[in-house]
């Protein structure tokens, strides 16, 4: 299965749309016709035609109102699913979204020549640069966009269907930051691929080289009490912090590169992992305390030569308790990556 | 197939794009963070998507955001204002050095010489000068500045409190720059700068214009201007203060500096603290004073001139005051400090004995008496019956000791050929 294929919540516009006899309808017919497909208020409707400019982009209203509300019960009109929105959280819903944008992906989607030369005209120079910033190179780069158009266009086929995962963009976010996470996607992708045909020895001779470092150091009592208090602390965190940690201590991202991740100062990203370190060491203190050990014998454990540690940090930090999206998805637990971090890289309660 | 993005194992790329732009709902958002906290490679999408600029930007994107060099933010007015900056700093150096600023060493005049006007600084202008105790005298290169305000009425107060002296023809001292309001008259010299300062923050919102003059003036109020009266214009000069408030002025922020704590002196004392600040002021209009470097040569003529001349310290008197006048002769230094309170030293300055007053009003100055004149002498002798009689006469006359001359604000003049002991001339 392709990566641009087969997205959970795509649109599927089951419509006897893009008819233009529907155009040249009555105007009572196709407000019923409206009201009937999707279920949203002619009033409504109108409201936000004209900010969408779909007509502009060769999409008519009912194609447009139907897009919508698939938009919306995909999403829940962004409410828990527990829940059953109200129609002012519907309409709030709707207000919120970037309906130019997702009137353009639709008409594209549907292959409408005006919504692909505005997609150009609009798109094609920032996904070029996009393309050229996640590959790290020019040519690479191009090729990726070029690609990526492709796929756009639709020349992946589904039972005779043409199909374009512009289709999938519901105007949450922007299109273009759509279109960079799905270059990224591609471009995994691809990486993935080379990975894979990548000679066998060059993969061994790298893990051959780290493996000896993990057999060689026996697990001690005093080990096992250690790791099971970094696990049991580190399951206590909130997402957010475990987050951080991941991101700052496990991929080496910078403070700027998450502050801007999370719509955040860079000072704060900072005060933030401070605090959460801080607090971290006092809870490992006292869950080695509630292991057994002394106050002065879990201070010593802590204060053992991290080079004298090896403490698969990565698995104890990115496995969780929680399942996410477990309404959408069977449970399944993520693979681990066997990656070892040694404690004096990445646990910060052993600083 | 692809084992990245199963269907409901991670999400698609339009809710990672919702993360990053913050356009999840919260929920939505908690579950991300949870899923990202243990899926390396969302992560890594995450930050791939991130990586916005590009390394290498295609050429024809680069060839339309092209400008000329000149056109940009930082080529505009972001450079316009420090350049019109640094063109004003530069303008207004070379317009102070334009500025005539002539040193005339006619400056004796401030010790009432009354006759023949005698400089008493040396003619070379580059010759040093040490400072009196405790003046801190700016540099002589460059203007030095005070800040006043001067307002109307004070200033006719001001003016009506200096003492009459006799008109003579003082030769004034350097450039002194006044306030509007005081009368001009034709003996103050020619205006060589004028300037306007409007607004003002007390509700007054009047305008006030400085004048600067090449010289004081030489009457005022219908009488002849007290020497002393514009010396704290000067910079380096304080005002006692409750002596400034009787004579209208707005008494400086500072404290006596080198004075004896006490007030209602009528002194000036010498400091290099400014007279008066802003915030002393009230918020009234600042009028700023600047005196050349001349004007600072009058200052320390004023004060010891001959001790000055000869390179030697200003003497300590006994009421720790500032002397306005020291003079010497071969046996004899007497010294007149700022209060008119004479005194006498007998070892060259080391000891001082007061003076007892003998002369009516308030003594100015002291010099020496004219150098004998063995013309003058020979003329007189014609007569005489014998002419080596008045040979011998005339040698007595040159060996005798300079004596000391006191002039009074009333403009007499009283000699003493010891220090001690004075008669009116």
């Amino acid at each position: 299965m392709d990566t641009a294929s087969s997205q959970p919540g795509e649109i599927i516009l089951a419509l006897p749309c893009a008819q233009p006899s529907l155009a040249s309808a009555s105007a009572a017919e196709d407000d019923v016709t409206l009201a009937t497909i999707s279920g949203l208020s002619p009033a409504l409707i109108e409201e936000l035609w004209p900010i969408s400019e779909a007509a502009s982009c060769g999409l008519t209203q009912v194609e447009f109102s139907a897009a919508l509300a698939a938009v919306g019960a995909k999403h829940h009109y962004n409410q828990p699913p527990e829940t059953r929105p109200t129609s002012d959280q519907q309409i709030a819903f709707y207000r919120a979204l970037r309906l130019s944008e997702l009137a353009l992906a639709q008409a594209c989607a549907l292959g409408r020549e005006p919504a692909w030369q505005r997609f150009f005209s609009l798109y094609r120079v920032p996904l070029t640069q996009a393309a050229i910033a996640i590959t790290g190179s020019a040519t690479l780069g191009h090729d990726l966009a070029d690609s990526l158009y492709a796929e756009l266009f639709g020349l992946a086929t589904s039972g005779g269907e043409r199909r374009s995962p512009l289709a999938s963009y519901s105007g949450r976010g922007s299109l273009l930051g759509w279109l960079r996470t799905t270059l990224a996607q591609r471009h995994v992708d691809h990486h993935r691929r080379t990975y894979r045909e990548t000679p066998l020895e060059a993969i061994e001779g790298s893990e051959v080289a780290a493996a000896p470092s993990a057999l060689i150091t026996p697990l001690t009592a005093e080990l096992d009490r250690l790791t099971h208090a970094v696990a049991s602390t580190l399951e206590e965190l909130p997402p957010q912090d475990r987050f951080l940690l991941a991101a700052y201590f496990l991929d080496q991202q910078t403070l700027l590169q998450i502050a801007h991740l999370l719509h955040v100062h860079e000072a704060t990203v900072s005060r933030k992992l401070k605090r959460i370190t801080a607090n971290l060491r006092k809870q490992l203190l006292r869950n080695l305390q509630a292991d057994g050990l002394s106050k002065r014998a879990a201070e010593e454990a802590l204060g053992a030569d991290p080079r004298d540690l090896e403490i698969n940090l990565r698995t104890l930090l990115q496995t969780s308790q929680t399942q996410p999206f477990s309404d959408r998805a069977p449970q399944v637990i993520p693979a681990v990556t066997n990656v070892h971090a040694t404690v004096s890289n990445q646990l910060p309660v052993a600083k | 197939m692809n084992d990245l993005f199963q269907p409901g194992h991670h999400p698609d790329a339009e809710q990672l794009s919702a993360f990053t732009e913050h356009a999840l709902p919260p929920h939505e958002q908690q579950q991300m963070l949870t899923h990202l906290v243990v899926c390396p490679d969302c992560r890594a999408l995450v930050y791939l998507a991130q990586q916005v600029d590009p390394i290498e930007a295609p050429q024809s994107h680069v060839a339309s955001i092209r400008r000329p060099w000149f056109s940009g933010w930082l080529f505009g007015w972001g450079l316009a204002i420090p350049a019109t900056a640094i063109a004003c700093l530069i303008l207004l150096t070379l317009y102070l050095r334009k500025t005539p600023t002539p040193r005339s060493h006619t400056i004796t005049t401030t010790t009432a010489s009354i006759k023949q006007p005698q400089p008493l600084l040396p003619a070379s202008p580059s010759k040093s000068i040490a400072p009196a105790s405790p003046v801190r005298v700016p540099p002589k290169s460059t203007l030095a500045t005070r800040q006043m305000k001067l307002q109307p009425i004070k200033t006719e107060q001001m003016t009506a409190t200096a003492a009459p002296v006799t008109p003579t023809p003082i030769a004034p001292p350097q450039i002194v720059q006044e306030a509007q309001f005081t009368p001009k008259t034709p003996e103050r010299g020619e205006i060589v700068q004028r300037t306007k300062a409007s607004g003002g923050s007390t509700g007054q919102g009047g305008t006030s214009e400085n004048e600067l003059y090449t010289s004081l003036p030489l009457s005022m109020q219908g009488g002849p201007r007290d020497p002393t009266a514009f010396q704290y214009l000067m910079p380096g000069v304080q005002k006692n203060p409750a002596n400034a408030t009787n004579q209208g002025l707005t008494a400086g922020a500072s404290g006596i500096y080198g004075g004896t704590g006490q007030t209602n002196l009528n002194q000036n004392y010498v400091e290099g603290v400014p007279l008066s600040n802003i915030a002393a002021q009230g918020g009234g209009t600042v009028v700023t004073t600047t005196a050349p470097a001349s004007a600072v040569d009058a200052l320390s003529t004023g004060t010891s001139a001959a001790a000055l001349a000869g390179g030697k310290r200003p003497p300590t008197l006994p009421s720790k005051l500032p002397a306005l006048s020291v003079v010497e002769n071969t046996s004899r230094t007497v010294a007149l400090d700022s209060a008119g309170t004479l005194f006498l030293s007998a070892d060259a300055g080391v000891t001082w004995l007061p003076v007892p007053v003998q002369w009516q009003g308030h003594a100015l100055s002291l010099r020496l008496s004219q150098p004998y004149s063995p013309v003058q002498q020979a003329n007189t002798a014609t007569n005489a019956v014998n002419a080596a009689v008045a040979m011998q006469q005339q040698q007595a006359l040159a060996s005798q000791v300079p004596a000391f001359e006191l002039t009074t604000d009333s403009g007499v003049i009283y000699t003493s050929s010891d220090g001690q002991t004075w008669q009116r001339k």
